[in-house]
C-alpha cells in the first residue's frame, strides 16, 4: 500500500477537523486574576481564540473590575455581590470574587458548564500555591512555578472531564 | 483537630505521662507558620547566605529538643551511638514524628567516606514554596538541614548538613537531598557524650517502672558533677 504524502497530509487534516466537531476542545479562552484594586495579577490564555497583547489584558481587567463594582451599585435586589456570568454571542464571561475582594473569572466558550467549580478549585490552588509562599508579595504579579504547574492540571483535568461528558 | 477532648489534670507536672505525640496538626497552619519565618528573617538579612544560615539556626534548635524527646519516648532513654544508628534514626523515626512518613531514601555518598544523603521528593516545607528564578539555589529545606544537624550534633556527631535541589530525569520538579558531611574523625562520638547521664542514664536507674525517677536522679547526679567540677575549677584558680 502506498500513499503520497500530500495524501497523508489530507487524510490527517480532515481527521481533524472530523475530530473538532466530536469534541470541542479549547472551551476556556483565557484566565484572568485581579487583586482588589482592579490590578491584573495573572492572565493566560489557552488556544488561539480570544488571544490579546499585554495592554489590552490589562485594560480588561480594570474595566471587568469597574463594571463588576457599577452592577453591585445598580442591582435591584439588595446585597447583591456582582455580576456573576455575562453571556455574549461568542463567549461566556464566569466571574468569582472572594472574601477578600480578589476576583478570578475565565473567558470561555458560549455554553461550557461547570466552570463555577473550575473557578473554585482555581481559587483553592491560589491560596496553596501563592498565599502560602514566602516569596510571594500581595496584591502584586503572580510568578509562582507551583501554581502555574497545578493550574495547568487542573485546567487539563477539566478538559479531560469535558470529553467524557 | 487540635485542642478537642478533656485534659486531665495533673497535680504535679512529673505524674502526667509524655504524651505518645500522635495528634496532627493543620498543615495549612504549619505552612502560613513557615513562611512568615521565612518572610521575617528575609527582612533581617541582606544576602542569600545568610538567610540560609538563619533558617538552619532555627531548625537546630528542633533537632536538639526532637533528640532529647524522641529518646525519652521511643527509645526508653537510649540514645544511638553508632554512625549508621543515628543515622537511620533521623531517616525514619525524626522523620516520622516531623513529616508523617519515613524518609525517600538514605544514601552513602559516592565520592567521599564520610557523605551520607537523605532524599525526599517533596519535602514538606517546600510544598507550597516556589523559589523565584534570582534567588538562584536556595532551598527552604535549609531548615530541616538545621534540624538534622540539630539531632545529629546533640547525640556527639558533629556535621555539616546543607539542602540542595536535585533535578530528576522525567520529572517537573527537582527533589532535596539533605546532604551530610561528616567532621573528620567523628565516626564514633566522644567519650565525654556518650557518658552525659541526662542523655544516657544507667540502666539500674532507669528500669521500666521507675524510668522517670531514674531520669531525675541521673539529672541531679549530672548537677553535682558539675558543681564539683566548678568548685574543683574554682580551688585552682
Amino acid at each position: 500500500m502506498c500513499m503520497s504524502h500530500q495524501d497523508s497530509i489530507a487524510l490527517k487534516l480532515s481527521l481533524i477537523d472530523s475530530e473538532k466537531k466530536r469534541f470541542p476542545m479549547a472551551a476556556i479562552y483565557s484566565l484572568y486574576i485581579i487583586n482588589k484594586s482592579g490590578g491584573l495579577i495573572f492572565y493566560k490564555d489557552y488556544g488561539s481564540a480570544g488571544r490579546m497583547d499585554t495592554n489590552d489584558s490589562l485594560r480588561v481587567a480594570s474595566l471587568w473590575h469597574s463594571m463588576h463594582a457599577i452592577s453591585q451599585q445598580l442591582s435591584p435586589t439588595t446585597g447583591c455581590s456582582g455580576i456573576e456570568l455575562l453571556e455574549a454571542d461568542t463567549f461566556d464571561l464566569h466571574c468569582f470574587q472572594s472574601l477578600t475582594g480578589t476576583k478570578f473569572f475565565v473567558v470561555c466558550e458560549p455554553g461550557t458548564q461547570h466552570m463555577e467549580s473550575l473557578l473554585k478549585v482555581i481559587y483553592e490552588l491560589y491560596t496553596d500555591y501563592v498565599l502560602k509562599n514566602p516569596f510571594y508579595e500581595m496584591e502584586m504579579p503572580i510568578r509562582c512555578e507551583l501554581f502555574d504547574i497545578n493550574l495547568s492540571q487542573a485546567v487539563q483535568k477539566d478538559r479531560v472531564a469535558m470529553l467524557g461528558r | 483537630m487540635i485542642g478537642v477532648g478533656k485534659i486531665k489534670q495533673y497535680s504535679n507536672v512529673l505524674d502526667k505521662p509524655l504524651s505518645k505525640g500522635k495528634q496532627e496538626v493543620s498543615l495549612s497552619a504549619f505552612a502560613f507558620l513557615f513562611s512568615e519565618l521565612v518572610q521575617y528573617n528575609q527582612t533581617q538579612v541582606d544576602n542569600i547566605a545568610e538567610l540560609e544560615r538563619r533558617l538552619e539556626d532555627a531548625g537546630y534548635a528542633v533537632g536538639a529538643r526532637v533528640l532529647e524527646l524522641l529518646c525519652h519516648r521511643d527509645k526508653g532513654n537510649r540514645r544511638e551511638t553508632r554512625l549508621l544508628g543515628i543515622l537511620s534514626f533521623v531517616h525514619s523515626t525524626v522523620w516520622k514524628v516531623l513529616f508523617g512518613k519515613v524518609a525517600d531514601s538514605l544514601e552513602k555518598g559516592t565520592e567521599h567516606e564520610d557523605e551520607y544523603m537523605i532524599s525526599e521528593k517533596e519535602l514538606l516545607v517546600n510544598r507550597f514554596i516556589s523559589i523565584p528564578k534570582d534567588m538562584g539555589t536556595f532551598n527552604c529545606g535549609a531548615f530541616v538541614a538545621g534540624i538534622v544537624r540539630g539531632v545529629l550534633d546533640s547525640a556527639g556527631f558533629p556535621a555539616v548538613v546543607t539542602a540542595h535541589f536535585v533535578p530528576v530525569e522525567g520529572q517537573q520538579r527537582p527533589r532535596t537531598t539533605i546532604l551530610i558531611k561528616f567532621a573528620e574523625e567523628q565516626k564514633y562520638p566522644s567519650i565525654f557524650l556518650t557518658s552525659l547521664p541526662c542523655l544516657n542514664p544507667p540502666q539500674k536507674l532507669g528500669t521500666t517502672e521507675g524510668s522517670k525517677a531514674g531520669l531525675i536522679l541521673a539529672l541531679k547526679l549530672s548537677y553535682l558533677i558539675c558543681l564539683n567540677v566548678s568548685q574543683q575549677n574554682d580551688e585552682a584558680v
